[in-house]
């Protein structure tokens, strides 16, 4: 019995066939909507692009499943914390440093902060005094796990070198617990993680998109609560990072139904550095008496606008497919990619995915990249016109740079 | 359950229909992708001889595989990891003049292979790459990240000169924390829910579960003796992991070939060091599956 993994296999290598094409006609690019990305007012970044980067032309086609479901608004992540953390010095872990838990079995982690301090003294559990409003607890009778730091790096995790972890015992009770390593003797810092996992009450914070443009401004919601109140904040912080190295404070303002609207123009303006943006926010809340700290982070990504797509598209139909010159605006030379999904027209009438296609060339000026569509393609999926390309992008693959992605890019009659 | 060579010959006959020449005799490979890390000898660090020697006996030609030794500490996309991946690929492919190639990834070797099937116009060989796989069987990948990484990368001290100065400093754990491998797989990866299929089947085995207990031989096959450390660090995961990633990660991209314990021997969950072990029959599902 032919398997799905063999069927799949089959439909896929099957999509080879090659035929010639004919004449051009020039359309343009559907109009842009809400949550479409589209880059102008280019730039020419004297950053090179990646070293290593091809200067070959290559183009990938090939077929995708008819039911595909394409999602073409990327939603944001939401992160839901019920974490936080705190950075102390040696000397406030020899006073005494609180926590504030509102929930049993809440789970700790201390380590040294840096690099510099690998040689700083490890912080066993067992060594810690435990103070809450439930009495004082030393000698690990507070916690029902303690894990030191050998025993931490056997789990395999990469946490820092000198991790050492306990979970609270329910005896310890909730509210503010207070760690002390009054035999410390170090002046380096350290930081607390407390991860109050069984707890109702959670930092949830969601950028406002997955991608930015230079000059365009992050907009993010941050909201403290349970699922069924929210709960007001104080001391919120929120600062956001660059992958160069940056970093801005941010202001933060009520928002609309209990959320913290977050709110940055952002300046992508650095030498290029792989990885991600993040939002960083912390915040405080109360609730029954009990302090609820948390904090959470995200990450998104910001474009330097190096090319964009011109809104012209030279296009050809006929015995070999479908042929679809895009035309780029380029501030910076690079690598662009075009890709995108082309639907087409079922006998029902209907719109469905037919393949995906991929196509890259180095653009040191204006210039074309084209994505071809085999005629072989649309005659395995039995469509025809109208066609579409939906979710359409522009890529700086030289930058990592997202530059345009419309929902529907292309209507072809 | 002989899979592959029938679903290759299949193929075989559809070209052929299609007006190719007569199919020539498949030269069937197998390459081993190994999970974060820098490698330099992942045959006998990272899967052991035990198991590649005995998933290559369902080659024709046993001599037709490969271990990879690549940087996977770095980002998906680098010189040091895709890069070198495609470069093992494609030497691999010439060299043994492979064209059904069935690719064998753990962890985050998943998303390495990921970013080649997702991004053919990155690098000139990544089209032929793809061209000769077959499909790609994913031990236990990190499609969608871990909350454990978010636990390590957690705090992390970012200092502007220098940027990411403390904490872990391995960008592929940074990458494979929840947040960031939900942004790559929005934009540069494909196969996940809501996006464009890949260009060759992606298979999932899940791990479910992890036993650790002392008197418990099987968590010695390659898995985890009694570990404390492994037990907090499950405060992270839901109820079904393998012991670093969620069942959820693991299916996320591609499609599900298994849950371990519907075929593994005596029903044994595989933890994630054991998906990458001969442990419980794992070596042979993946044999017979060449």
């Amino acid at each position: 019995m032919l398997s799905f993994k063999n069927a799949i296999l089959i439909s896929a290598t099957a999509l080879v066939l090659a035929i010639p094409s004919s004449a051009a006609d020039t359309v343009r690019l559907a109009p842009v909507q809400e949550g479409d990305l589209a880059a102008s007012d280019l730039i020419r970044v004297l950053d090179k692009a990646r070293p290593g980067v091809s200067r070959e032309d290559v183009a990938f086609t090939y077929a995708v499943r008819s039911d595909l479901a394409l999602d073409l608004r990327p939603a944001p992540f939401e992160v839901a914390s019920r974490e936080y953390f705190t950075d102390v010095s040696g000397d406030d872990l020899r006073r005494g440093v609180p926590i504030y838990v509102t929930a049993e079995n809440a789970v700790v982690r201390i380590n040294p902060t840096s690099a510099r301090d690998k040689a700083l003294p490890t912080i066993e559990p067992s060594g810690l005094l435990i103070r809450s409003a439930a009495g004082s607890f030393d000698k690990g009778s507070g916690m029902s796990l303690l894990v030191e730091a050998a025993e931490l790096e056997k789990a395999g995790v990469p946490f820092m070198e000198g991790t050492t972890a306990f979970r609270l015992a329910p005896s310890v009770g909730v509210g503010e617990i207070v760690l002390q390593a009054a035999a410390l003797e170090s002046g380096g810092r350290y930081q607390i993680h407390v991860f109050d996992v069984e707890s109702p009450y959670i930092l949830g914070l969601r950028a406002g998109a997955t991608d930015y443009l230079h000059g365009q401004t992050l907009e993010a919601a941050a909201r403290l609560g349970s699922s069924e109140k929210t709960l007001p904040l104080y001391g919120v912080e929120a600062y956001v990072t660059s992958p160069a190295g940056r970093a801005w404070r941010v202001e933060i303002a009520p928002g609309e139904g209990g959320y913290l609207s977050v709110q940055l123009p952002l300046d992508a303006r650095e030498r290029h550095v792989d990885g991600l943006w993040e939002l960083h926010v912390a915040a405080r809340g109360s609730v029954d008496g009990l302090e609820v700290v948390r904090s959470a982070r995200t990450a998104f990504g910001v474009h330097l606008p190096t090319a964009g797509l011109a809104g012209d598209v030279a296009l050809t139909q006929g015995r070999s497919g479908l042929r679809a010159d895009f035309a780029v605006q380029v501030g910076s030379p690079g690598r662009y990619e075009v890709r995108g999904v082309l639907f087409g027209t079922d006998a029902a009438g209907v719109l469905r995915p037919v393949a995906m296609g991929h196509s890259a060339s180095w653009l040191a000026a204006d210039g074309v990249v084209r994505l071809s569509f085999d005629r072989s393609l649309l005659d395995e999926a039995e469509v025809g016109a109208p066609f579409e390309i939906r979710d359409l992008r522009l890529l700086d693959q030289g930058r990592m740079g997202i530059l345009h992605r419309q929902a529907i890019g292309l209507v072809v009659d | 359950m002989l899979r592959s060579p029938f679903a290759f010959l299949l193929a075989c006959v559809v070209l052929s229909g299609l007006g190719f020449a007569s199919p020539v005799a498949a030269e069937t490979g197998v390459a081993f992708v190994h999970g974060t890390g820098s490698q330099t000898d992942a045959l006998n660090d990272y899967w052991k001889s035990a198991m590649v020697n005995s998933i290559r006996q369902g080659l024709p030609d046993q001599s037709n595989y490969v271990v990879v030794n690549c940087d996977f500490e770095e980002y998906m996309w680098t010189s040091g990891a895709a890069g070198c991946l495609a470069g093992y690929l494609d030497s691999f492919i010439t060299s043994k003049g492979i064209t059904d190639l069935v690719v064998i990834t753990h962890s985050n070797g998943g998303n390495v292979m990921r970013w080649i099937l997702s991004n053919p116009t990155w690098d000139s060989r990544y089209p032929n790459i793809i061209s000769k796989i077959r499909w790609v069987n994913a031990l236990a990948p990190s499609s969608l990240g871990t909350p454990l990484a978010d636990a390590v990368m957690s705090g992390t001290i970012f200092e502007a000169a220098v940027g990411w100065l403390l904490g872990y400093q391995s960008d592929a754990v940074r990458m494979q924390q929840t947040s960031w491998m939900a942004y790559y797989n929005a934009n540069w990866l494909l196969g996940t829910s809501g996006r464009p299929s890949l260009p060759k089947g992606f298979w999932n085995v899940v791990g479910t579960d992890v036993e650790t207990a002392i008197w418990d031989g099987d968590s010695y096959c390659g898995g985890y003796t009694l570990n404390l450390g492994l037990e907090i660090t499950q405060a992270w995961l839901d109820s079904c992991s393998d012991g670093f990633l969620e069942c959820s990660s693991q299916n996320g991209a591609g499609s599900l070939w298994f849950f371990d314990t519907a075929q593994t021997q005596g029903d044994e969950p595989l933890s994630h060091n054991q998906s990458r072990r001969k442990c419980f029959g794992l070596d042979v599902i993946l044999r017979n599956d060449l």
